[in-house]
This record gives C-alpha cells, sequence and structure tokens, in this order.
C-alpha cells in the first residue's frame, strides 16, 4: 500500500535536490562582480518610485468581493451545464438521449442555486454596494 | 436524478431556516428609511466628552418580531418532526447526507430556543450600541441552518459543510461592533483560528476518507474494525476531534475564547457560547460517542479518544475555572466559565462512550439548561452595563450595589449564576446531577467526576462574588457616571423568560429528562 506512494516520494526528494543543487551552483560557481548598479533594486526595468505599502480605496475589496461570489456563480454553472442531461434523466442516457423519464430536477436545483444568488443581489444593490461612488 | 419530496418535509427546519434568513436579508435591504444614530456618526465614542447621543428607535424595529415569529415557527416545525420518525432508526434523506432522528430534533431544538432569547434581548443592546443593523437576523438565521446541518450530519461532507455555514455567521456577527477595536480583536482572532481549524477538520476528513474509503459515518461505522488499524485513520479522527475541540473552547485550545467571547457584542457573545457549542457537542457526540463506538463496540480502543478527552476534561474545567477566579469583568468571567463548562459536557461524552447510551439524556440536559442559562445572563449582562458613553461597565465594582439600583436584572442575573454554579432550585443543578449520576455507573470516571464535582465548588466562589458584590457592596464613590440599564420590554421578556425556563427546569426536570433520554 505504502509502496504504491513511493514514486510521490522520490518526486518531491529530486525537486528539493534539484533546487538545492542548482542554487549551490549558482552560489559557488557564479562569479561575483557587485557594482552600485546590479545592487540597486529595480521594478520592471525603472527604479522605483515611492513605498508599495500605500493605502487604496477599501472600495476594491469590496467589488473584489463581490466578483467572488458571482464568479462561484459561474463556476458551478460550467460543471452543471456539463451534467445537465445526466442531472435531467432517470434512466441511462445514451448521447444525447434520455432513455427513462425526463425530470426537472437538473433546472429546479439550478434555479434554487441562482434564486438565492439573485436575493444577494438585490442585498448589494440595494445596500448600494455595487455603486463606486 | 431526482429527490424524494419527503426529504423536503424531513429537512424542513433547515429549509426553513435558510428561507427565512433570505427573507429578514431582503426586508432588511428594503426597509425604506435610513436608519438614524450613531454608527453614522464621525467620531468614535470615547472622542467624544459629551454624553453619548441616544438614538433614535430605527426603521428596522420590527424585524426583531419578525425573527421571534419565525424561529418560533420552525420550532413548532421541530417539535411536530419526531412524529414523523418511526422506528428507533432515524430518516436518512439527500442520499445518507443527513439523518432526521430525535438527537438532532432535539439539539436544533435547543439552539433555536437559545436563538429566539437571544433575538429578544438583543435589539435594545444593539440600538444603544449604534448597531442596529437588519443583517444580525439574517446571520443569526443562516448560523441557526449551519447548526442545524451539522447536528443532522450523517457524512463527513456534511459535518464540515455544517461547520463552516455556522461559524462564518458568527465570524461576521462577533465583528459586527464596528467602532469597538475589541470587538473587531474578537472577530479576527475568531475568524483565524476557524480558518486554521476548518483547515484541520478537512484535513483529518480527507486522511479518514483516505484510509477507510467512504465518508459516510454509517459505513465508516461498520468499516472501521478492518481498516482501523492504519495510522492514517488514527491521525484523521485525531484532527477531526482537535478541530471540535477548538470549536467548543476546551483547554489546550481555548485561547481564542476568552478574547472572543468578552470583546463580541454581548448578545453575539451568547449566541456563541450556547448555539455554537451545543452544535459542536451534537457533532463531537455523532461523529465520537456514534461513529467510534459506545461500551458495546471496542472501536473507541482503535483511536484512544476517549483517553484524549479524558484529560482534556480535567484540564478544561480546571482551567477554566482558575482563570475565571479572578476576573474582575463580569463579560469575561463568563467567558472562562462557559470554558469550564465545555469540561463538564466532556464528562458526558465520555460517560457517552465508557457507560453507554444511558448518558444521552444527561448530556442533552446540561446543554438545554447551560443554553437558558447563559443567553439569560447575556442578556442581563448586556441589559444592566449600558453606559451612557458607549461603551459597557462590566467590572465588579461597576455592578456594586445593582441589587438597589436595579433589583429585577439583579435577581435574574442571581438566578442564572446560581443556575451556572449548580445550586439546587436551578436547571444548572439537575444538569450537573444528571451527568456525575450517570458518570458514576463506571468506576474509572470516578477520579473525572470528583475533579469535576471540586471544580463546580470553585466555580461556586467566583459566580457568588458577583452577587454580592451586586447586594452587599455599596456602589464606589467615583465622578464616573453610573451605568445607565437598557428599558425594553422586549429584552425584559426575553430575560424573564429564561430564568422562568432556569427555574422551571429546576423544579421539574423531569419532562425535559424524559425527552433527552428518549432522543436517540
Amino acid at each position: 500500500m505504502s509502496v504504491d506512494y513511493a514514486p510521490t516520494l522520490v518526486a518531491i526528494l529530486f525537486g528539493i535536490g534539484f533546487s538545492c543543487f542548482f542554487m549551490a551552483l549558482a552560489v559557488f560557481l557564479g562569479p561575483k562582480r557587485p557594482d552600485p548598479e546590479k545592487l540597486s533594486p529595480f521594478e520592471c526595468g525603472s527604479d522605483p518610485i515611492g513605498s508599495p505599502r500605500v493605502r487604496f480605496s477599501v472600495k476594491f475589496y469590496q467589488v473584489a468581493i463581490l466578483f467572488l461570489i458571482f464568479d462561484i456563480e459561474s463556476a458551478f454553472l460550467y460543471p452543471w451545464a456539463a451534467l445537465y442531461r445526466r442531472l435531467s434523466c432517470l434512466g441511462t442516457v445514451s448521447g444525447t438521449q434520455c432513455l427513462g423519464t425526463v425530470t426537472a430536477f437538473g433546472f429546479v436545483e439550478m434555479l434554487v442555486f441562482i434564486g438565492t444568488l439573485v436575493v444577494a443581489l438585490a442585498y448589494v444593490w440595494r445596500k448600494r454596494a455595487i455603486g463606486w461612488g | 436524478m431526482t429527490f424524494d419530496v419527503a426529504d423536503l418535509q424531513n429537512s424542513a427546519p433547515l429549509l426553513l431556516l435558510t428561507v427565512a434568513g433570505l427573507v429578514l436579508m431582503l426586508l432588511d435591504a428594503f426597509s425604506r428609511s435610513k436608519l438614524v444614530g450613531a454608527p453614522y456618526q464621525k467620531k468614535m465614542p470615547a472622542e467624544t466628552s459629551e454624553a453619548y447621543p441616544l438614538p433614535v428607535a430605527g426603521s428596522r424595529g420590527y424585524l426583531m418580531p419578525v425573527t421571534v415569529l419565525l424561529l418560533l415557527g420552525i420550532l413548532a416545525v421541530v417539535a411536530w418532526l419526531p412524529g414523523q420518525i418511526h422506528g428507533d432508526h432515524g430518516v436518512f434523506m439527500y442520499r445518507d447526507m443527513l439523518v432526521l432522528d430525535r438527537f438532532g430534533l432535539l439539539v436544533s431544538g435547543i439552539c433555536i430556543v437559545g436563538a429566539i432569547l437571544g433575538v429578544m434581548t438583543a435589539p435594545a443592546f444593539l440600538r444603544a450600541h449604534g448597531l442596529e443593523m437588519g443583517e444580525y437576523y439574517a446571520l443569526v438565521m443562516f448560523s441557526l441552518a449551519g447548526m442545524v446541518i451539522l447536528v443532522m450530519a450523517a457524512d463527513l461532507v456534511t459535518v464540515f459543510l455544517g461547520v463552516e455555514i455556522m461559524s462564518l455567521g458568527v465570524y461576521v456577527l462577533a465583528g459586527m461592533w464596528r467602532k469597538s477595536q475589541r470587538s473587531a480583536e474578537a472577530a479576527m482572532k475568531y475568524f483565524l483560528v476557524g480558518a486554521f481549524v476548518s483547515g484541520l477538520l478537512l484535513y483529518g476528513i480527507a486522511l479518514v476518507y483516505g484510509s477507510v474509503g467512504t465518508t459516510l459515518l454509517s459505513e465508516i461505522r461498520s468499516r472501521a474494525p478492518v481498516f482501523a488499524s492504519r495510522p492514517l485513520f488514527y491521525i484523521g479522527w485525531m484532527l477531526i476531534f482537535v478541530s471540535f475541540l477548538f470549536k467548543v473552547a476546551a483547554v489546550p485550545f481555548h485561547m481564542w475564547a476568552p478574547d472572543t467571547y468578552d470583546g463580541a457584542p454581548t448578545p453575539v457573545s451568547g449566541f456563541m457560547m450556547t448555539g455554537v457549542k451545543a452544535a459542536a457537542f451534537a457533532g463531537l457526540y455523532r461523529l465520537f460517542a456514534v461513529t467510534l463506538g459506545d461500551s458495546q463496540n471496542a472501536l473507541q480502543a482503535y483511536t484512544g479518544w476517549v483517553h484524549a478527552a479524558y484529560g482534556i476534561a480535567i484540564l478544561t474545567m480546571t482551567l477554566g475555572n482558575l482563570a475565571a477566579l479572578h476576573q474582575e469583568s463580569i463579560k469575561r468571567m463568563l467567558a472562562y466559565s462557559s470554558i469550564a463548562h465545555a469540561g463538564y459536557l466532556l464528562i458526558g461524552l465520555i460517560a457517552m462512550a465508557v457507560v453507554g447510551d444511558s448518558a444521552r439524556g444527561p448530556l442533552l440536559f446540561y446543554l438545554a439548561a447551560y443554553t437558558v442559562t447563559v443567553v439569560g445572563a447575556m442578556g442581563v449582562v448586556g441589559w444592566l452595563s449600558r453606559d451612557l458613553r458607549g461603551g459597557e461597565r462590566l467590572t465588579l465594582d461597576d455592578w456594586a450595589g445593582m441589587g438597589q439600583r436595579h433589583p429585577a436584572g439583579a435577581l435574574a442575573m442571581t438566578i442564572f449564576l446560581l443556575s451556572l454554579g449548580g445550586f439546587p432550585p436551578t436547571a444548572g443543578f439537575f444538569g450537573k446531577f444528571y451527568l456525575f449520576r450517570v458518570a458514576l455507573e463506571k468506576p474509572s470516571l470516578l477520579p473525572l467526576v470528583l475533579i469535576g464535582i471540586a471544580n463546580s465548588l470553585i466555580s461556586v466562589y467566583y459566580y457568588l462574588r458577583v452577587i454580592t458584590a451586586m447586594y452587599f457592596r455599596a456602589p464606589a464613590p467615583s465622578s464616573e457616571p453610573a451605568s445607565e440599564p437598557l428599558s425594553s420590554t422586549a429584552l425584559s421578556v426575553g430575560v424573564l423568560i429564561a430564568a422562568l425556563l432556569v427555574l422551571g427546569l429546576g423544579l421539574m426536570p423531569e419532562w425535559l429528562a424524559n425527552l433527552c433520554a428518549a432522543a436517540n
């Protein structure tokens, strides 16, 4: 049983070994000729301007959260759409045909899910979380 | 695919709670007029020298009665459902993901009763501190829905789902006092620990699944004798155990609890100490006492959780009580006392495994008695400790002479404190009595019971300290304005009902004890 996991262990060891090996190569073999230009921090080729720790509008986080909620909706819609035929068929599915009774199960399930999200949308709309002003 | 219409009926409490939460959320969002009062002030109350402006009764006042009515309706459904269970075994729903049985319904009922009393005591407190937000009611509903999932769970996945839904609502509730740094600290600590614990729980579930090959609790129970010798099984269950011990705030996993219970808005603290704890104990019961075996089943030996729980119960009772001894703040004292009570409840869980099914009744009775007592006590704390400048006056010095200043509130607090300490004419006495009596049936539990009794004696000291301060100490002469108790009918009625329940259960414990004993 645990022998089955041996390849994983080997892969982990190789991963650690290789990174250590190349780090060591760079440390021991690499030529070190520092000059002020090389030691200066840089950001995409240009000198950094100001600290990266600046305050930014809290509204970004709100938008990000709202985005996540509705992003999950679409993430859930794809597997649902892929499985829709199986969800709405009581028998076996062959190709696009349902050999059995067709039910509204898949449809209703998604209606419930979307309905809950519509409540959330109505809530954020009324709480004025969507506008930027 | 399809689902059974009977499932809808059997999971009605859960569905109704969810729908009620959505309805409350929409009611709040579509309430026309704006909120008035404190949260829209620019300055922190501490920065203003003048008295906190008295907030006007907001436009959300009707949400509390609506919530209480909805919860009463759901409670009626919970009371009706046991009639739908035929036979000794529960009814499985949604492809064995949930189970409807009397145990789950009783714990759901306890959580809902606690929530009703909490919701009744909340709005006056929230309004006085500028927190009157409709979200409170919706979040309580959603959190309750999570608790119902957890107590009805028949699968490790639904256990996780229940824990998450229950906790997410409470994280937000703990931090809803946005002007208070301590509330933010409470929410942050609870959230970070909770997120960590969710990881532990999920990892434990993954390991158990990896070793047994199923997440269904009944399947795990039947397959475990074959698979249990694997270390993954043991480690997985220990991770799950630890994550639940975090949720019930058992020592040494309690470090978040005092700050969280102390910093959160008082009605929310009451909800966390009771509903979350009751649901988490129901989860512990289902996962450990039932799935990992009882006295007839030697399965527990494979994971050794009983031995771990034995030590943790002793630590929890002792440390919780010793830390509570020196608290000057009444709310923080109640927070530590809540930790100590988790220790007593662990005795019930251990008794379930060692003594057998006869320990289930005492465990449930203790949960019920503890819930009404703590919700009432937190209601009184919110009631009497209101400071005109917007904070809370929680120290013993602030409460000195409360017996003269506010006799009704002081009397109610006395009843709740006596119940927490386990004095005879109250629910708390019978909670402890039944629990210790059933644990004494096995000699191996004798040391545990003795330590439990010693601890209840210690706890009497700090409960009586509050009572003596309220009745036998003159208020300290000071230039500070005294606390100004809230005046609210709903709050008084809520505390009155809680006090009557505590006394009623103390005088006539039989009916609930029988109900609990029959809740298989």
